[in-house]
This record gives structure tokens, C-alpha cells and sequence, in this order.
């Protein structure tokens, strides 16, 4: 008898611990509850105030609008044309498709820091000194469609002799910008160089453009 | 597939002209008057000759992409005995049997010193590649073997438009506008107007 009226007591005693057990796993759970709804109204507040900050109400579903004027307009674009190219050239580089798929090779570019560490000033100054004439310009303009033959090149800048084209080509092949088949003697403009050219076109345009206002 | 092995004739030649032993859009073998040649035959048939003389070598190892080229030309002047096989019937019209003031030219004693040298190329050639090619007087394979620095052999293969060249840290390869280039840094792969670079 006075087993099974301890064994009673006992379960009785378990059954109140279990529910104490719920009732506080409830009550903990309603506070997390809370909390959570709290988050989620400052992380909603938050991001309303950065929408905001970024985007007007007044434009709203009109799309970002920033007026920076014309000149800016075009270097960002071109800027971006650019940034697109390198993007587009960078995949070429570093992304094998096969008939296996598409296989990533290696990463590219030294980070930013190291290239400016290893720039050779002095050979920068003699690229720019390459680019700095007007005829040498030309002639890259010229090569920029495809590789020509001197006669051709002659043809398009007949103001100067053959000697001075030859003298400006030897300038522009020591640079690297230009490279001579010793074969079929056409001039193609390199890798290198066809950069070289657009980076200066785009300078041009966006200091003229600047100018201009 | 039968394998033979090419022979070396005994007899002398030196060439009486300048006499181009290619000439393709990109690539250009040149041997100057007065260079010493010795016949290399398969089967009792001339297939080729080894050269020495004043060879310029011209090629244009460059691949045009859309961004730009890529490449260098190679200009060279080969110095040493080289080996030609699959050349023209032009050659052998302009060849003829050499005295021995004709090998003092080149800096030779005797023809012997020559034929040594010959041989030794030959040999360095035929170790992996027994003769399988079948070189007619008119055909328009060719084969070329330039010793270089490095006690190895590069080698150049042409027929018609078509041009293999294997040095030491390049492939070049070239069929019409298609052009694969293999150096130490990249391989680049490219058809027109279509390019693919990758990084090695």
C-alpha cells in the first residue's frame, strides 16, 4: 500500500514537472516570438529608409535617374563598354568551354596593388611617347581594321615619305604596339596596341568633351 | 603500316643558286648559293636532303584575334647541317656535285666531317620518326628538322596552306585562317572573327 501510494505521489510529481517544462517552453518561445517580430519591423523600417536614400518616392518605379550631365554621361558609358570588354575578355581568358562543359582555368590579374608595385614608370613614358604623334595614331587607326601592307599605309597617309612612315612603324613595332609579318610584310596591330589606341581615343573624347562646356 | 629508314647518299652537292625550299603565305625556307646538300633516300628513292649553307628561316608565328594580334615572327639563320625532305623538283635542278673548295667554304676538311654531321641529324631524327610519309619529287609535304640550342631538333611541317611548327616552348599551328598558338603562357585558339585564349 505504501509502495503504490509513492508510486502515485511520484507520478503526480513527474506529470507537474513536465508540464512546468511546457508551460516555460511556451512562455520562452512567446518571447522569442516577440523579439523576432521586433527584428523584422527594424530590418523592414531599415530597408524602407535605404530605398529611400536610393531611389526617391517621387521616382519610384521609374527607374534610377541621375542627371550628371552629357560629358560624364558618355565617359561612364564608355567606362563601362570598357569594364564590360575586360569582364568579356577576362571570361575568355580564365573560362575553358569544351564539349564537357565549361571548366574554370585559373584566376587572372595580379591584385591592384601588386601591378602598381611592378609598373616601370620609364616604360610607361616611352608607350606614351609612341602614342604621341599624330601619324603614329593614324597608322593604328588604319591597323585597327586589319593588317596592311606599307604601300596601303603609304596610300592613307600620303602627306609624309616613305622613309618617315617607316621611321614612325620601327617606333610603334619597338613599342610593341605594332608587329611586322616577316613573311608577307603586312603590319598588324597587337594586343597591346589596339588597347593602347582605345585608351587614348577615350581619354581624348572625355577631356575634349570636358573642354568643350 | 610498313616503317623504313632513311639512307644518306654518299655524294656531295652544293646548290648553284639561292633556292627557296618553302614558300607558303606564312612560313619561308630559303638556302643561299653555293650551300652544301647531301641526299637523304628511302628505298633507294631521294625524298629530301640534308642542307648547310646560308638558310634563312621566316616565319610568321602570329595569331589575329579580334583584340588584337598575337605573336612574334621567327627570323633566323640557320647555322647548322638542317634537313629538308619532300622538296621540289626546282632543287634538284639547281644542285650540283661539290669539290672540295666547296666544303672549305662552309668549314669543312672533307666531305666526310660532313657527311658525319649529316648522319648524326638524321639519326637525332629518325630516332622517333621512321619514315612512314610517303615524299614524291612533286609533293607538297614537307618536313624540315633545325637543330637549336638545346641539342633538340624543331621541327616544321608544311603542306600547301597548311603549317606546324614545334620549338622549344611553342606550337604554332596554321590551316587557312584557323591558327592555334602554344607558348609558355597561354594557348590561344582562333577561327575568324572567333578567339579563345586560355591561360597555361
Amino acid at each position: 500500500m505504501i509502495k503504490f501510494i509513492f508510486i502515485v505521489l511520484y507520478s503526480i510529481i513527474i506529470e507537474l514537472k513536465l508540464r512546468n517544462v511546457k508551460y516555460e517552453g511556451m512562455h520562452m518561445s512567446e518571447e522569442m516570438k516577440e523579439e523576432m517580430k521586433k527584428l523584422k519591423e527594424e530590418i523592414a523600417n531599415m530597408k524602407s529608409q535605404l530605398r529611400d536614400i536610393a531611389e526617391p518616392p517621387s521616382r519610384r518605379g521609374r527607374g534610377l535617374y541621375i542627371d550628371i550631365g552629357s560629358p560624364v554621361q558618355d565617359y561612364v558609358q564608355d567606362v563601362m563598354q570598357g569594364v564590360a570588354e575586360g569582364v568579356h575578355g577576362e571570361l575568355e581568358r580564365s573560362i575553358f568551354i569544351g564539349p564537357r562543359g565549361c571548366r574554370i582555368l585559373k584566376t587572372a590579374e595580379p591584385l591592384r596593388e601588386e601591378v602598381e608595385e611592378s609598373t616601370d614608370f620609364n616604360k610607361v613614358a616611352g608607350l606614351m611617347s609612341a602614342l604621341g604623334n599624330e601619324h603614329r595614331l593614324r597608322i593604328l587607326n588604319e591597323l585597327m581594321g586589319g593588317g596592311k601592307y606599307v604601300n596601303e599605309l603609304q596610300e592613307k597617309l600620303s602627306e609624309i615619305t616613305t622613309s618617315t612612315l617607316s621611321s614612325h612603324l620601327n617606333v610603334l613595332e619597338e613599342t610593341g604596339l605594332v608587329v611586322q609579318e616577316k613573311v608577307r610584310g603586312r603590319y598588324l596591330i597587337t594586343m597591346p596596341g589596339r588597347t593602347a589606341y582605345k585608351m587614348a581615343m577615350k581619354v581624348t573624347r572625355f577631356l575634349g568633351a570636358g573642354n568643350e562646356e | 603500316m610498313i616503317w623504313h629508314s632513311y639512307q644518306l647518299d654518299d655524294s656531295i652537292l652544293k646548290t648553284n643558286d639561292a633556292v627557296s625550299l618553302l614558300k607558303t603565305e606564312r612560313g619561308l625556307v630559303e638556302i643561299g648559293k653555293d650551300g652544301l646538300a647531301v641526299a637523304v633516300k628511302l628505298d633507294g628513292v631521294v625524298r629530301g636532303y640534308v642542307f648547310q649553307g646560308r638558310c634563312k628561316l621566316a616565319l610568321d608565328t602570329i595569331v589575329e584575334t579580334k583584340d588584337g594580334a598575337i605573336g612574334k615572327p621567327i627570323e633566323k639563320e640557320v647555322k647548322k647541317p638542317f634537313l629538308a625532305l619532300g622538296t621540289s623538283k626546282e632543287l634538284q635542278q639547281n644542285l650540283s656535285i661539290a669539290n672540295v673548295d666547296d666544303l672549305k667554304g662552309m668549314g669543312y676538311e672533307n666531305s666526310q666531317q660532313f657527311l658525319t654531321e649529316a648522319r648524326e641529324l638524321l639519326s637525332h631524327f629518325s630516332r622517333r620518326r621512321m619514315g612512314c610519309c610517303d615524299f614524291s619529287a612533286d609533293s607538297e609535304y614537307s618536313i624540315f628538322a633545325f637543330p637549336n640550342d638545346s641539342g633538340k631538333v624543331d621541327i616544321l611541317l608544311s603542306d600547301g596552306s597548311k603549317l606546324v611548327y614545334k620549338a622549344v616552348g611553342m606550337v604554332f599551328i596554321a590551316d587557312g585562317n584557323k591558327t592555334v598558338l602554344r607558348s609558355p603562357e597561354h594557348v590561344i585558339v582562333s577561327d575568324v572573327g572567333k578567339c579563345l585564349t586560355i591561360r597555361t
